[in-house]
């Protein structure tokens, strides 16, 4: 759908830390991954490197006391929240505001399934832990920023896999447009837990990277990152936003689908081989100077494209890219999402 | 009267599905309630080591959709979202082939349906008897709209909407958006829950389940019982309809979404989000209070919940016949607000409302109570709301449409 989001702050948390001057020095250092997660397997524990994210600047924004029962699932959805606010210049809390909150997430709060499933087997039935079943459902993290931050408007959680931040991202032009809400609050968050490594390991054996690769289509080279990234979306209200407009965001089918020219395209790849075939493919002649990938900064996660968007969006502001671009994410044989984001709004308000 | 304002094109309810404890489609389940008839059982399927036993409503064995317990567990919720979809389909006129041929959009509900939560797989993890990945395959692929969208081998927009207990009534609203903003002509939307082991465990640790059948709105009520099923429509714009001449069951004249901003799992005492989400619903139909014929309660017979909606329509609705259908059907959580939607839309198209089981003793907290018998109504616009988990609330108001 064409309709200008105005972006007017953006919040990241990830494996290189949790401002956008971190963000910033991991793209220009292509910083890696910071840790390892040990998994068990048949041949013996593992050590799998990682990208993990620390959420523990929340309590710069948040009473401590307040963050007792919340999990890290939400923390880091809670963190990126916070400092997409605060780089748009609001105040936190915000009583009263009219705004919406819109949570894309593929893997949800798993972690913390799996504590709760953690005191049923080892335990017993009657040690199932209330905060955690509460905790455990995909909302919890827009729920608790909807708590924490004090907005009252609409709330959605969308999880899609891959395409959850293309799908996340068209609701909140629907309400914007129709002029719903005056703002969104959106964001995109994944985390990391040894049962998703031990996924790994058995769905891609062999050689564990050490590094991502993602423009080496042959090889498989995803590591798993967390965090998440968030975006205050507003509509053009004629003011030039400091990090421009998406213009566009479209589902489209691979079979009809075309890169934009006059765009750089920012690949969705992220080091998993039967995907980076697709992309592979669906990029055929396209100059690969004019290719941009932070997979290899963030790490893979289904809600990927969200720090994609986030991500180029602050090196665009900064010069490190140009401002015009294409974020693009394949899921499956079938299906792209597209999002096209530059400093100027240059596209018609409607559809 | 009023008509729906401006600001929202028609949006039509063109089709309908739905299974659930009370039936395997739309007029076995309505026969069922009107009926009186309730049929929670102690599960032989999904039990835990507790000595207290908790009805449920399962699925009689004549609504099991086709492979529903010899399949993969992850995947019992988009079977069951399937079977709506399919009668949802069916009831508009449309097969997959006219399906595809549409720009048509899935928007589906759940809470069980996304989440990993597969507790054979996780205890072998957890023992370190190193699982296969069987039921991680069958966890990537079970993705209820994309389970849909493959049923009818449709290419489009897909959507799971996870929005706890008011995912089903949420995906309805972002399907209508989707068809106002222009993304699609066609959207099938609704809610799909399956019943398991760590729900019900969940819900049991929480202290918000009864051992006996559940009694929405009564003094003395304890808490819930779970279900499971589907309810799935077919939304449609006026023009679209039109083209094809479809009547509508319904149309869904307005809707909103509202956060309460105060509990991970308890709703605020005063209402507030809920009637914020109301009051935007009825904005964008034209309504006021007073145009509601009857409301389709949340009342799934916690403490809790029923404190704050029988408070508020004593506010707010106070000469307004309501109703909880959960006693009927028990509480099936993403499957909810779309199953009381479709409902909601039988029993305007009938005139008649379903007396609301369970009920017998007034709280005297709040100064309304449930149709405790089947009761006739003469009005155009019913309401139907969903209270969720994280205090986010969701309403919908249908006016009746020309369909019989």
């Amino acid at each position: 759908m064409t309709f200008p989001l105005a972006i007017q702050g953006l919040g990241i948390v990830a494996g290189f830390g949790s401002s956008n001057k971190d963000a910033l020095q991991a793209i220009q250092n292509n910083a890696g991954p910071n840790a390892s997660m040990q998994v068990q397997t048949q041949d013996g524990p593992i050590d799998y490197p990682v990208y993990a994210a620390d959420p523990a600047p929340l309590k710069e924004f948040v009473s401590p006391k307040k963050l007792r029962r919340i999990n890290k699932y939400s923390r880091l959805a809670t963190l990126a929240a916070c400092l997409a606010l605060q780089d748009a210049g609001l105040d936190i809390p915000l009583p009263g505001s009219n705004i919406a909150v819109i949570v894309a997430s593929g893997y949800g709060a798993s972690t913390t399934t799996f504590k709760f499933l953690d005191d049923v087997i080892l335990e017993g039935d009657e040690f199932a832990s209330p905060t955690q079943f509460s905790n455990s459902v995909h909302s919890s993290a827009a729920s608790h920023i909807t708590i924490l931050l004090q907005i009252q408007g609409p709330c959605l959680t969308v999880t899609q896999f891959e395409m959850s931040p293309v799908t996340a991202l068209l609701n909140a032009q629907t309400w914007l447009k129709e002029k719903r809400v005056d703002a969104v609050l959106l964001g995109g968050v994944d985390e990391i837990n040894p049962v998703l490594l031990y996924c790994y390991q058995n769905l891609w054996s062999g050689q564990i990277p050490k590094v991502m690769e993602p423009l080496d289509f042959q090889k498989q080279t995803a590591i798993s990152g967390e965090g998440a990234a968030f975006m205050l979306l507003t509509r053009d209200e004629g003011q030039a936003p400091q990090y421009g407009y998406i213009n566009k965001v479209s589902w489209e089918n691979a079979s009809g689908f075309e890169l934009p020219k006059n765009n750089t395209i920012v690949m969705g790849a992220d080091g998993h081989r039967v995907c980076g075939r697709r992309y592979s493919k669906m990029l055929q002649g396209v100059d690969k100077h004019n290719l941009k990938t932070f997979s290899t900064i963030t790490g893979s996660m289904p809600s990927g494209q969200m720090f994609d968007v986030v991500l180029a969006s602050l090196a665009a502001r900064n010069g490190l890219m140009p401002d015009r671009f294409c974020s693009i994410k394949l899921n499956g044989d079938q299906d792209v999402g597209a999002v096209y984001v530059s400093s100027h709004s240059d596209l018609p308000q409607d559809s | 009267m009023a008509a729906e304002s401006e600001s929202i094109s028609p949006i039509l309810v063109t089709g309908m599905g739905m299974l659930c404890a009370a039936g395997g489609n739309v007029p076995e389940v309505m026969d069922h309630l009107y009926s009186g008839q309730r049929t929670p059982v102690i599960s032989q399927r999904v039990r835990s080591d507790l000595h207290e036993t908790y009805p449920m409503f399962e699925l009689p064995p004549s609504a099991v959709p086709q492979g529903y317990y010899e399949g993969p567990e992850p995947e019992r919720c988009g079977l069951l979202a399937i079977a709506a979809a399919k009668g949802a389909a069916k009831d508009a006129g449309l097969d997959a082939d006219s399906l595809r041929h549409r720009r048509v959009g899935i928007c589906i509900g759940t809470t069980v349906g996304n989440a990993m939560n597969n507790e054979s797989f996780y205890a072998d993890f957890l023992h370190q008897r190193f699982p296969p990945m069987d039921s991680i395959k069958a966890f990537l692929r079970s993705n209820p709209a994309d389970m849909v969208a493959g049923h009818f081998k449709l290419k489009c927009m897909r959507q799971c909407v996870a929005n706890a207990c008011a995912s089903g009534a949420v995906a309805i609203q972002q399907g209508a958006e989707w068809i106002k903003s222009g993304l699609c002509d066609t959207v099938i939307a609704g809610g799909s829950d399956m019943l398991c082991r760590v729900i019900y465990n969940g819900f049991i640790s929480l202290k918000i389940t009864d051992a006996q059948p559940c009694r929405p709105f009564d003094k003395n009520r304890q808490g819930l019982n779970l279900g499971e099923g589907a309810g799935v429509v077919v939304l449609e714009s006026q023009a679209v309809a039109r083209q094809r001449k479809i009547l509508p069951h319904a149309v869904l004249s307005g809707y909103g979404n509202c956060s309460d901003a105060y509990h991970i799992s308890a709703p605020k005492p005063d209402g507030m989000g809920l009637e914020k989400a109301i009051d935007f619903a009825l904005q964008q139909a034209g309504l006021t209070h007073q145009d509601i014929a009857f409301i389709n309660a949340h009342g799934t017979a916690t403490p809790e919940n029923d404190k704050v909606e029988g408070t508020l329509f004593s506010r707010l609705f106070p000469n307004t016949p309501f109703q909880s259908t959960k006693g009927y059907t028990g509480h099936m959580l993403g499957a909810a607000g779309a199953i009381e939607a479709i409902i909601t839309i039988e029993q305007l198209k009938q005139q008649r409302i379903v007396a609301s089981v369970g009920f017998d003793t007034p709280d005297l907290d709040f100064e309304v109570d449930p149709v405790t018998k089947n009761t006739l109504i003469d009005g155009e616009y019913a309401l139907s709301d969903s209270v969720a988990f994280g205090g986010n609330n969701a309403a919908l108001i249908f006016r009746k449409g020309s369909r019989a």
